[in-house]
């Protein structure tokens, strides 16, 4: 199933079933058109962030060029943040040798938690099984809506395999 | 009470930026936008159980990190190939949230 049509049944479900919640609650005529008006406008300018050119299902694609770009980004940004450590840390040890005082370490050394997870790639789903022999890790995984590069994609069942 | 994980996608955003800017307007209350949001959780959960087909595969070279916590699954996975039939994704860095599939619509938790 096409992701639109997908999106568009969730909308269209929804709506359905809130009519009746509006009613209960003497919202006024046109506000459940408005919902799902600006619903939809929002849901296509996310999209076409995306770039995408209209959503169809897993769409071949050479993304070399962006793997390129992203792994020199993060490599250039890992060299940079490590070589300014190292020279914070030589500076220091110069200080030290200098000074005869003690620099102690401090939890503003310590590298977030957040920045390693922060990544729009990401894959919602439930699991049926997930399941590890010594370091290598098998997941199987189902009802799943991923955005990855900016495009979504949904699947019934998915199965992956990797190492940790 | 179905999961409430699929807030979290764009189907998911989407719906409530525009819950929110009608109570801005007044148009609505928080309470109305709550109900709405439980009933997306209901809609989405059964479309993707029921009206999705699609089957996939992928292979990650690394497994960064992994954690398991209140029966939720998070992956760190990098350099990943995600294969649906002939058709092939390349992603440096995907992060992978998912709940537990076995209990499902009135047993599970919700979970944002």
């Amino acid at each position: 199933m096409c992701v639109n049509n997908f999106n568009m049944n969730v909308i269209d479900e929804v709506i359905k079933a809130s009519e009746e919640l509006f009613l209960e609650d003497d919202v006024e005529n046109g506000v459940l058109e408005q919902l799902k008006d600006l619903w939809i406008t929002k849901l296509k300018n996310a999209n076409d962030e995306g770039h995408s050119a209209n959503g169809t299902d897993i769409i071949v694609k050479s993304v070399l060029s962006q793997l390129d770009g992203n792994e020199t980004d993060s490599d250039d940004s890992n060299a940079s943040s490590s070589s300014s450590n190292e020279m914070s840390v030589a500076e220091e040890e110069e200080a030290e040798q200098l000074d005869d005082t003690e620099e102690s370490l401090n939890s503003d050394d310590d590298l977030s938690e957040e920045n390693l997870e922060d990544t729009d790639n990401v894959v919602i789903c439930q699991y049926n099984k997930i399941t590890r022999n010594r370091s290598r890790w098998t997941l199987e995984l189902k009802n799943g809506v991923m955005t990855l590069d900016n495009k979504e994609f949904i699947f019934n069942q998915a199965r992956g395999y990797t190492t940790w | 009470m179905s999961y409430q994980l699929y807030r979290n996608t764009t189907l998911g955003h989407t719906l409530q930026e525009s819950l929110d800017e009608l109570i801005q307007y007044g148009q609505i209350t928080p309470q109305l936008a709550c109900k709405v949001l439980l009933q997306f959780d209901k809609s989405i959960n059964q479309t993707l159980a029921t009206r999705v087909r699609s089957r996939l595969t992928f292979k990650a070279g690394k497994l960064n990190t992994y954690r398991f916590c209140d029966n939720v699954w998070t992956f760190m996975l990098n350099d990943v190939e995600f294969r649906e039939v002939q058709e092939i994704i390349k992603i440096d860095k995907v992060k992978i949230v998912a709940c537990d599939g076995k209990n499902v619509e009135g047993e599970g938790p919700s979970k944002k």
